[in-house]
């Protein structure tokens, strides 16, 4: 007769951990979950990618300081930018108008344009 | 895809969860092969010893944790987290069978016999003790179940029950106790030296 100690916490769990009953998980349980979480993939892909998370910093009370530094930065480069376009905006001909002749062969195009 | 395979077997269970969360699969089916067995034995166990609900209620319990993953916060332990999933799972079963109790079609086909009195043997192994353990163990309500494997198969500490349950550690150690008591009393003959603690 073989005696098993239930004093003993140590003895308890080794009779525990050594029972195996004849059971495995059915394999065609581990291809449904990867199909559902393939599924659920690309729920959570777009939101990761959406702009939610930026636009909540940029109007959050956050990195102040950072965005002082980027907006000081982003409207030098618009004024350094503008400042080159005018200089490089010089008017070399008195007029970019051209005139375009039109020779009114065809009494109907006379009738209706050249009046 | 093999190497990251082995570099997850180096990788923390709440590790795996935060690359699940970013919707890495290959974690996932290191978290699964991590759990699969040891939930399958839970519900194994807590339903009666039924394989087929064990296998369903094994696919249900990853079905939400696919579901809520975001959800799970990082700091905390996945087992524990996992186990109190699969523990509100049982207490669900547990109520509707309460409620099916006097339904003529019972599903439990496969459940163990269990004697009304332990019949005296001159000689018994650890599969005999095993099997006549579990058959007293189902005279238990679902939380005594649940702490004793939790603390006895799983290894859980009564700190992790308690987490795990929502239950406080005295009352954790109570149901332990009493637990170990009563089959004590039951499974006299494999253990004539039990004593009150």
């Amino acid at each position: 007769m073989a005696i098993f100690n239930l004093n003993s916490n140590e003895e308890l769990k080794e009779v525990l951990r050594n029972d195996n009953p004849p059971i495995v998980p059915n394999p065609a349980i581990a291809e449904r979950l990867n199909y559902h979480f393939l599924l659920k993939s690309p729920a959570r892909k777009v939101h990761s990618n959406s702009f939610a998370g930026f636009a909540a910093w940029i109007f959050s009370a956050k990195s102040l300081a950072l965005k002082a530094g980027l907006a000081v930065v982003f409207s030098s480069v618009i004024l350094f930018k503008s400042q080159l376009n005018n200089n490089t905006s010089i008017i070399s001909a008195d007029t970019c108008l051209t005139k375009t002749q039109l020779v009114d062969t065809n009494y109907v195009f006379r009738d209706t344009c050249m009046n | 895809m093999f190497g990251q395979k082995r570099k997850y077997q180096q990788t923390t269970d709440e590790q795996l969860v935060s690359n699940m969360q970013c919707g890495d699969h290959v974690a996932f089916n290191e978290l699964y092969n991590r759990y699969s067995n040891r939930l399958l034995y839970y519900f194994y166990r807590m339903l009666g010893n039924s394989n087929e609900k064990a296998q369903d209620f094994l696919q249900d319990i990853f079905v939400k944790i696919i579901d809520n993953i975001h959800t799970f916060d990082t700091s905390r332990k996945f087992s524990t987290w996992a186990f109190s999933i699969a523990h509100n799972m049982c207490k669900n079963e547990y109520r509707s069978m309460e409620i099916r109790k006097n339904s003529p079609i019972d599903d439990y086909s496969d459940t163990l016999e269990c004697p009304e009195e332990l019949p005296v043997v001159d000689f018994a192994n650890t599969e005999d003790f095993i099997r006549d353990l579990f058959c007293e163990l189902e005279n238990f309500d679902e939380i005594h179940k649940t702490v004793f494997l939790l603390h006895y198969r799983e290894g859980f500490s009564l700190k992790d029950i308690a987490q795990t349950l929502e239950i406080s550690e005295g009352t954790v150690k109570s149901r332990l106790f009493y637990t170990r008591k009563r089959l004590a009393e039951r499974l006299i003959k494999y253990h004539p030296h039990f004593v009150n603690e």
